[in-house]
């Protein structure tokens, strides 16, 4: 790879105010354009892809001083310079070469450097960091990104969260299709497999206006690999070892086109042992997972693109054995033993109790570019989660064990169809208007042994518009949606099946002021958002059996709001990139599962009550990140998120509020030494502080704790095609500690040291 | 033109697309059958004096419509002290079943993996003494049966917990373990002669 410099075209003198804008025309030798090739302006880690004309735009750039790195498969990897003053034009000419690696991942064709609808510019987590990183679940590779953590219930079970929220609060979507699934459980994760993940992005602060109430604290997007459309074939084999619950997972991508059809497969499976803690092994944490999907696409002329996938998910998820428990007394004696009650060898073996989760999407995609610079996209999508929870318990009665022993206790199967057209042309004075309707239809069937969550069925249509502007460094952003709700619930009740109805509407509105500078820029915004209440917050009606505690839901629940205010500042220079957000969120009903100073009695013994109720609450932290370059091989990023929840009418701590977090990670990446490429090591510290008790928790909060891990590799070429190797040591020291997220926290301490060995190969 | 031509690709696709999944969704409306459910409703506690088997009175631990709803119903336990050795049987039914389901023999049965213990409250610790007299098939207490014996003539207070362990994923032992299937607390009365 060589640095060259370049003679720059200029082309046309910007506004006497407005920040100038790079445009990237690309070519091979004999003129003809390249399309797909993936360009990485740094210091801003911005990316765009260049289109079928081999033109790709950057906007809205600061004065000064670029590295552009241009990868396209087929072509050798270019690095260029760019001195940048006024809007300019760049011609560049890639020569033929071994197969590059891809460092940006951007969906489909759209060019990065877009606004998106939220007031802090969204987290992205770059495919390179995805590859070193890449941990057991989603939820674990999230935590690489400031604010994010996790709830987890062993390791093969990990819900993410934002700013202390999840759930129904929280988006996980699958390139553009939201990912519909059991989300109203603390034990339920989203249905994906991390092999099958090629970058991240996350909107952070609320997600209301562009995705609805199911995106009320923000939305995960996940970006799978983008179908390239380059003729020929085109493969990577991902394998990993992890030795701290003896996993091995393997992913296949093959990819490949013809004329104006293209089409990628991505399969996984990942299969692991019960998991090891400083303390001894976890009974009963062992799990496997499957998955496929399949996509297609089709240029159905020069300004229409047709997609369609099809996914499948299919997991066994081991819920630790010492965890199910009867009754209050069960869970004392466990918190007074210190360590786990149940212990066995390790085994792959996965008993009752145990999840089985399967998922299914199906996915079409319509997307054409229109006359007078004006676009339009619809995505259509069927999911089926059929998730099944199988218990320990044992019927007393011998008949009764043959009909029902072998049923599961919890048996919900979630349908869900949803329809999203978003028209996207020249706004009002200038900038981008976007324009969304959406409709979904979403049907429940509970059948296990026990029915917690009644049978409901729910249709959802929403509408919303955002537009944003430009003025000189100014750039405003406001969005506003509506959104109404009709649901239907169906319960047996006293031996009679009774339906009950809702219709719930709400909108919610965004607005943001951004002003750049040339190292800075200063952002500032207000949102509000509402969720209606979920079926299990109307209906809840039991024992909660790993919580100890009996909740009782109100089907008179009004809807959760939500009001937000962000502040946010970033500093770029060529070596260093530092931003920092503070935010604020007021609900003046915020929906929950709190005490109720009562115990019911059972014949299980006394449960402390927990009613949902309608509570105001506050939420406010602050999140800051840098990166920067210490040494010219040297890289230095730091991170830290501080977090505090309360109800606002006594103080109480709100529960499962993140505790605050510092990390830190030294980056060092070297020259290339014989056959290896693109060496590094890494040395990561992360400094949990102690949790805030909540006050009717049966323990005190876990102490803070201190972790450290490596990593490193590099990369092997090996003829046309490219090996990566990544070894990464998690835990190093071995710590035992326990995390305030983890559900498993009264009961075992977190997994001990672990070794991950990984091993991409691509050609 | 162009996007009359993709209007004409996409609508019969949505509609075979659509018609076919519509087949794979179950109807959220269709009422479902009842699962039985074996709850245990009710805690009998049989006690009878040694020397003099003709009289049995019978307390209950009631809670017929499950967890929740209507707190349970719970006797007091009244021993006389004019006999000072009393016998204890207990029975573990679901009364919400029609007719009542004992699952005291299925628990009998399975007595290598269940388990009763009797806990006194301070103040009758020094004056009342359970003895469990039925064991498993390892030798293990099982604990449905039991002796009672006072110790002095005086009217006392106090409370008796009675729970019932199962050991599923852990051996049994003499200790409380596994997960408790009963835990109920009666008011007990020893009245005096």
């Amino acid at each position: 790879m060589g640095m060259h410099v370049l003679v720059v075209l200029c082309a046309g003198l910007s506004a006497a105010m407005a920040l100038p804008r790079l445009e990237v025309r690309l070519s091979d030798s004999a003129g003809t354009p390249i399309p797909g090739a993936r360009l990485l302006l740094e210091p801003l880690h911005q990316g765009a892809i260049t289109n079928r004309d081999g033109h790709a735009l950057f906007r809205e750039l600061p004065v000064g001083e670029y590295r552009l790195t241009v990868r396209a498969l087929g072509y050798g990897p270019a690095e260029y310079v760019v001195h940048l003053r006024r809007d300019t034009v760049l011609q560049l000419v890639l020569a033929p070469g071994a197969v590059a690696l891809p460092e940006v991942a951007v969906e489909g064709n759209r060019i990065s450097g877009e606004p998106t609808l939220s007031i802090s510019p969204p987290l992205f987590l770059a495919p390179r960091e995805v590859d070193v990183h890449r941990g057991q679940t989603l939820g674990e590779l999230l935590r690489q990104l400031p604010g994010l953590s996790t709830l987890s219930t062993g390791p093969a079970i990990a819900k993410p969260v934002l700013r202390g929220m999840t759930g129904e609060r929280l988006l996980v979507l699958t390139d553009k299709l939201p990912l519909y699934g059991q989300v109203w459980g603390a034990e339920h994760a989203p249905e994906l497999d991390p092999l099958v993940v090629e970058a991240l992005q996350v909107l952070r602060g609320t997600a209301a206006v562009e995705y609805g109430s199911d995106a009320l604290a923000g939305a995960i997007r996940v970006i799978p690999k983008p179908l390239s459309m380059q003729p020929g074939l085109r493969g990577e084999l991902r394998a990993e070892g992890i030795s701290v619950n003896r996993q091995g997972a393997l992913g296949l991508w093959f990819e490949g086109a013809r004329g104006k059809w293209g089409w990628q497969m991505v399969l996984s499976a990942r299969k692991a042992a019960d998991v090891e803690t400083p303390q001894g092994l976890l009974a009963n944490t062992a799990f496997d997972q499957y998955s496929a999907a399949l996509r297609l696409q089709h240029q159905l002329g020069v300004h229409t693109l047709l997609r369609g996938r099809l996914q499948l998910y299919d997991a066994r998820l081991g819920i630790f054995a010492g965890m199910h428990l009867g009754n209050l007394s069960d869970l004392e004696r466990a918190l007074r033993a210190g360590r786990p009650l149940v212990q066995r060898p390790r085994s792959y073996a996965i008993e009752p109790p145990y999840q089985r989760v399967r998922h299914r999407l199906l996915e079409l995609t319509a997307e054409q570019e229109l006359p007078s610079e004006r676009r339009w996209e619809l995505v259509m999508g069927w999911q089926q989660s059929w998730r099944q929870e199988y218990d320990a318990h044992r019927f007393w009665n011998d008949s009764l064990q043959a009909l029902f022993g072998a049923r599961p206790a919890y048996d919900v199967t979630l349908t869900t169809w949803s329809l999203r057209s978003e028209l996207e042309q020249p706004g009002l004075f200038s900038g981008r208007l976007h324009a969304v309707v959406d409709l979904r239809r979403q049907g429940n069937v509970s059948e296990g042994v026990q029915r917690f969550v009644p049978n409901f069925l729910s249709y959802l249509l929403g509408g919303a518009l955002w537009q944003e502007w430009f003025w000189g460094r100014w750039r405003a952003v406001v969005g506003l949606r509506g959104d109404g709700i009709w649901l239907s619930v169906w319960r047996s009740v006293a031996q009679s099946w009774r339906k009950s109805s809702y219709r719930w509407s709400g909108g919610a509105a965004m607005v943001s002021l951004q002003r750049k500078w040339l190292r800075w820029d200063a952002r500032a915004g207000i949102a509000t958002g509402w969720r209606p209440p979920t079926v299990v917050e109307l209906y809840a009606n039991g024992v909660h059996h790993g919580a100890a505690i009996f909740e009782v839901g109100d089907s008179t629940l009004p809807p959760e709001r939500l009001w937000m205010a962000e502040l946010g500042l970033s500093a770029h220079s060529s070596r260093w990139h530092g931003d920092a957000a503070a935010f604020l969120y007021w609900f003046p009903r915020f929906l929950g599962s709190f005490p109720a100073g009562e115990l019911i009695l059972t014949v299980r013994g006394a449960f402390p009550l927990f009613r949902y109720r309608a509570v105001p609450a506050v939420l406010t932290g602050v999140e800051a990140s840098l990166q920067g370059e210490l040494l010219p091989w040297l890289r230095l990023e730091g991170q830290a998120t501080v977090l505090r929840g309360w109800e606002a009418e006594d103080g109480t701590s709100l529960y499962g509020i993140p505790p605050a977090q510092l990390r830190l990670r030294v980056h060092a990446h070297g020259p290339s030494v014989s056959l290896l490429h693109l060496p590094f090591a890494e040395l990561t510290m992360t400094a949990v502080a102690p949790a805030a008790t909540a006050p009717h928790d049966y323990a005190p909060a876990p102490p803070g704790y201190l972790l450290w891990d490596a990593a490193l590799g590099g990369t092997i070429p090996l003829g046309m095609t490219e090996l990566m190797l990544v070894l990464e040591a998690q835990n190093l020291f071995n710590r035992a500690y326990h995390s305030a997220m983890s559900r498993l926290r009264y009961f075992a301490a977190e997994p001990g040291r672990s070794i991950s060995v990984r091993l991409s190969w691509r050609w | 033109m162009r996007f009359q031509k993709l209007n004409a690709g996409l609508l019969p696709a949505m509609v075979v697309f659509w018609g076919v999944l519509a087949g794979c969704e179950k109807n959220p409306a269709e009422a479902q059958p009842e699962n039985p459910q074996e709850l245990i409703t009710t805690v009998l506690v049989r006690v009878w004096d040694e020397p003099d088997s003709m009289h049995t009175h019978t307390f209950a631990f009631r809670d017929l419509d499950g967890p929740g709803g209507q707190p349970p119903l719970v006797d007091t336990l009244h021993f006389h002290g004019h006999a000072q050795s009393w016998r204890l049987s207990l029975e573990f039914l679901n009364e919400a079943k029609e007719p009542t389901d004992t699952l005291t023999a299925e628990i009998r049965r399975e007595a290598e993996a269940h388990q009763v213990f009797y806990e006194l409250s301070p103040e009758l610790q020094s004056s009342v003494r359970i003895e469990r007299l039925d064991r498993d098939r390892n030798g293990l207490p099982l604990g449905l049966q039991a002796r009672v014996t006072l110790q002095g003539y005086e009217e006392q207070h106090g409370s008796l917990r009675i729970r019932l362990f199962h050991y599923d994923a852990e051996p049994k032992t003499e200790q409380p373990g596994g997960e408790t299937d009963v835990d109920v607390t009666f008011p007990v009365h020893i009245m005096p002669d």
